[in-house]
């Protein structure tokens, strides 16, 4: 199979794991599409020691990473936050369709949400974020992260247990 | 065994990563069943889960989203830049001169000064008229050399001319401390840093002899952030970009009660000269 079908049947996966690493989630389609880029430079790289699929998405999260890394990124973020913490203008409200809101979503408390969960430091923030997609395990994130099942499982219950502090704490 | 509250909260992260063993496993269902205070514990961990889902899931919301306006980061990157030059540009026009110019560094660890004044020119108020007073023969001589003009001169410019704080040192925990924290206690402090183990000793052997006797202070302050170094139990300060009065790495300041200046010398000496140094010094402060 040659990459471009392989990238093109995976890309919805790797558009999940994008989407959990990335903190802002309209960085995801761009991480996706470099990281494909330097998985197709890198294919002769791949030993095939383990699915193509998590070998993507090791890349996609380490893209995602430096992305979130680079200053002007990080500039532009400051703004897109602040304009967000004020008015409903862009970022998330963009795609933010009605029939939600009916479902009694309380905007101020995601806010707060997506706050903290960016807060958290990348090792916890992204086991606890993957665990939230469909159909990624355990067993599967240990392996895009290359780290221990059993610290995947700590790092999630210490990003659970901050967030429980952070957002109890708000509430009160 | 038996599974109670404290247990269970102590091994939450392995109930909570399932890492028990069948039989704890069951004990603690058996306890959640009872216990409600345990129950809400362990299920407001999982209804962060909840949370989570569904913000993941609003995030795919937004980045599936077809057409969303892009903002034109072009022009507020343009923006930020001007604004950025006419900054720097009005704050260069207030400087009165280069030559008062602070150096870089120090201009950022005055950033905590503000919150601070009162105490600081206090300190350096009593700094500058101990330094009019003749001051005992010690290595920090140079420092006085000015005499009482330029004590009043620095004690007039506040902090320091320069712009360092005298004594600003951090713990480990963050918090700062200043001489006001002090007054009160004889306060010995040494400076030190990786390459001098004979500071380090000496600190130690200081701390291990006079440690114990709760009218006096002792701390080991280093410039950047260092670890622990081995062996040493004394407590560690960093310095926050402070003066110290005048006190380089490798030398020692001990203070009185009031906060004056009562003996400096080094740390690079031997041990035994060092300790009867300081127990004559100690002695009239009536600390054994």
């Amino acid at each position: 199979m040659d990459f471009e079908t392989a990238a093109g049947e995976h890309r919805s996966f790797l558009m999940q794991i994008a989407i959990a690493s990335a903190r802002n989630p309209t960085d995801a389609e761009d991480i996706v599409q470099e990281a494909l880029i330097r998985g197709f430079r890198g294919i002769s790289r791949f030993r095939g020691d383990c699915p193509l699929r998590i070998w993507l998405s090791r890349i996609v999260v380490r893209v995602a990473i430096n992305h979130h890394k680079s200053a002007v990124r990080r500039l532009k973020r400051w703004i897109f936050f602040t304009d967000l913490e004020t008015s409903y203008e862009d970022g998330s409200v963009q795609g933010f369709d009605p029939q939600d809101r009916s479902k009694d979503f309380d905007r101020e408390a995601f806010m707060d949400v997506r706050k903290q969960v960016n807060r958290l430091p990348d090792d916890f923030r992204l086991p606890l974020l993957m665990l939230a997609l469909d159909g990624l395990t355990i067993p599967e994130i240990a392996e895009i992260l290359e780290i221990p099942q059993g610290t995947v499982k700590s790092r999630i219950f210490y990003a659970r247990k901050r967030l429980k502090e952070t957002l109890g704490k708000r509430r009160r | 065994m038996r599974i109670d509250c404290q247990w269970v909260s102590t091994n939450l992260e392995a109930i909570s990563c399932d890492s028990l063993g069948a039989e704890e496993a069951r004990l603690v269902r058996d306890h959640i069943q009872d216990c409600a205070h345990c129950r809400s514990e362990i299920e407001s961990l999982e209804a962060i889960d909840v949370v989570i889902k569904k913000y993941v899931r609003h995030q795919m919301a937004v980045a599936h989203s077809p057409g969303r306006p892009r903002v034109a980061w072009g022009y507020v990157g343009a923006a930020a830049a001007v604004a950025i030059a006419l900054v720097m540009a009005v704050s260069l026009q207030l400087q009165p001169g280069p030559a008062s110019l602070p150096p870089a560094p120090d201009q950022s660890v005055t950033a905590p000064a503000p919150a601070e004044n009162p105490g600081l020119d206090k300190d350096s108020e009593s700094t500058a008229t101990l330094r009019a007073k003749p001051e005992e023969a010690g290595p920090a001589a140079g420092a006085a050399s000015g005499g009482p003009a330029a004590a009043a001169a620095a004690a007039a410019a506040g902090p320091d001319a320069s712009g360092a704080p005298e004594f600003v040192i951090t713990d480990p925990a963050g918090y700062s401390r200043t001489l006001e924290d002090y007054k009160g206690y004889v306060l010995f402090f040494g400076v030190w840093q990786p390459t001098q183990p004979e500071a380090i000793a000496n600190i130690e052997r200081v701390y291990k002899t006079f440690g114990s006797n709760t009218r006096l202070r002792i701390v080991g302050i280093s410039n950047q952030r260092e670890a622990n170094p081995a062996n040493t139990t004394f407590p560690l300060f960093y310095n926050q970009g402070s003066r110290l009065l005048n006190a380089v790495p490798g030398e020692f300041v001990l203070l009185d009660q009031t906060g004056a200046v009562r003996l400096r010398g080094s740390l690079l000496t031997p041990p035994d000269n060092l300790m009867k140094v300081l127990r004559d010094a100690l002695q009239p402060l009536a600390i054994q």
